[in-house]
């Protein structure tokens, strides 16, 4: 590689890594680092409320984990706490907190302030009636003080629901 | 699925808080390997994917590289099939155009993730924010295996995003 080359690819490496220059204005803010304990504690944050939130169904468990100013980035859902239960109230039906967590996590990564989630879903094949394949999706969460502050995930706009039948 | 990660998942409720690793306490920055992975994938987008330039991926990706996305082939064989119908090549540029929102590596694993304004259902004026993933583990230099948030369509229906 020549000298000219590999000072360009040092200064991606370095710019991409530090969020530095000029075209980092477009990135998210990267937040502050994290040590390995804090980094920890954050993903058992994410982990426990998916455990006891998401997979029990459970509203008022949201409030242990969901700061009120709450971001939400899903696209067409509401921000803050109480835009969260707002949302998701209608879609819960409330079970027992279990002891393990049962959601398809396949990866958890966590950098700074970020926890990031990957969970293999199957999904029927489109073109082989009975068959199964299976797509991979992720949830970002941005975790302070030991709580949610921020989400992230790969919906599309929601779809409209059709008007009730008269 | 790495062994870090992998006790992650097996370690849940409070046994994880006890999991947490002892030592390098004080920082959590990355390991000269990590960013030898994370800038083997900035690599591959600026030398490949953003130029489209097919011809390039063998330096960057394995022949028996694993690809999670359901509409690609395997291999580099596959990714050159895929890619070398849709690639219209053009010069490397010295920086990437589109940079990645956030950036996330841990042991073998590079994440990336991408905003992409897409035209707003309710309002064709406006834009809302739809966020793209792509996974990558690298080892030895070369991406081995990648997942993203496709799904699975039917051959010659068009991509969802518009890609």
């Amino acid at each position: 590689m020549s000298r000219r080359l590999s000072l360009t690819v040092a200064a991606v490496a370095v710019a991409l890594t530090m969020g530095g220059g000029p075209a980092a204005a477009q990135m998210a803010p990267a937040g502050p680092a994290t040590t390995p304990a804090q980094q920890a504690a954050n993903k058992k944050v994410v982990l426990d409320f998916i455990r006891e939130v998401f997979e029990a169904q459970n509203l008022d468990n949201a409030d242990r984990f969901i700061a009120k100013d709450f971001i939400q980035r899903k696209p067409g859902a509401p921000s803050g706490l109480d835009g969260f239960k707002a949302w998701f109230g209608p879609r819960f039906k409330p079970k027992p907190v279990e002891a393990t967590l049962k959601s398809p996590i396949v990866e958890v990564l966590a950098e700074r302030d970020l926890v990031f989630l990957m969970l293999k879903h199957q999904h029927p094949h489109p073109e082989a009636p009975g068959q199964t394949y299976d797509s991979y999706w992720f949830d970002l969460f941005r975790v302070r003080d030991g709580k949610i502050v921020e989400h992230w995930d790969q919906a599309l706009w929601p779809k409209p629901k059709p008007a009730p039948a008269p | 699925m790495n062994i870090k990660t992998r006790l992650t998942c097996a370690a849940f409720g409070l046994a994880l808080a006890l999991s947490a690793p002892a030592a390098n306490a004080q920082s959590a920055a990355r390991t000269p390997q990590e960013e030898a992975n994370l800038h083997t994938v900035m690599e591959f987008y600026r030398t490949v994917f953003e130029p489209e330039i097919v011809a390039n991926a063998k330096n960057y990706i394995g022949d028996d590289y694993i690809e999670h996305n359901p509409n690609a082939g395997q291999g580099l064989a596959g990714f050159t099939e895929m890619f070398g119908k849709r690639f219209k090549p053009k010069p490397i540029k010295a920086t990437l155009e589109k940079r990645p929102d956030v950036v996330m590596v841990e042991n073998d694993l590079v994440m990336l993730i991408f905003k992409m304004p897409r035209p707003d259902p309710a309002d064709a004026s406006k834009t809302y924010d739809l966020w793209w993933y792509d996974m990558f583990r690298v080892k030895n230099g070369r991406i081995i295996e990648h997942w993203d948030a496709a799904m699975k369509r039917p051959p010659g229906a068009p991509h969802p995003l518009g890609g």
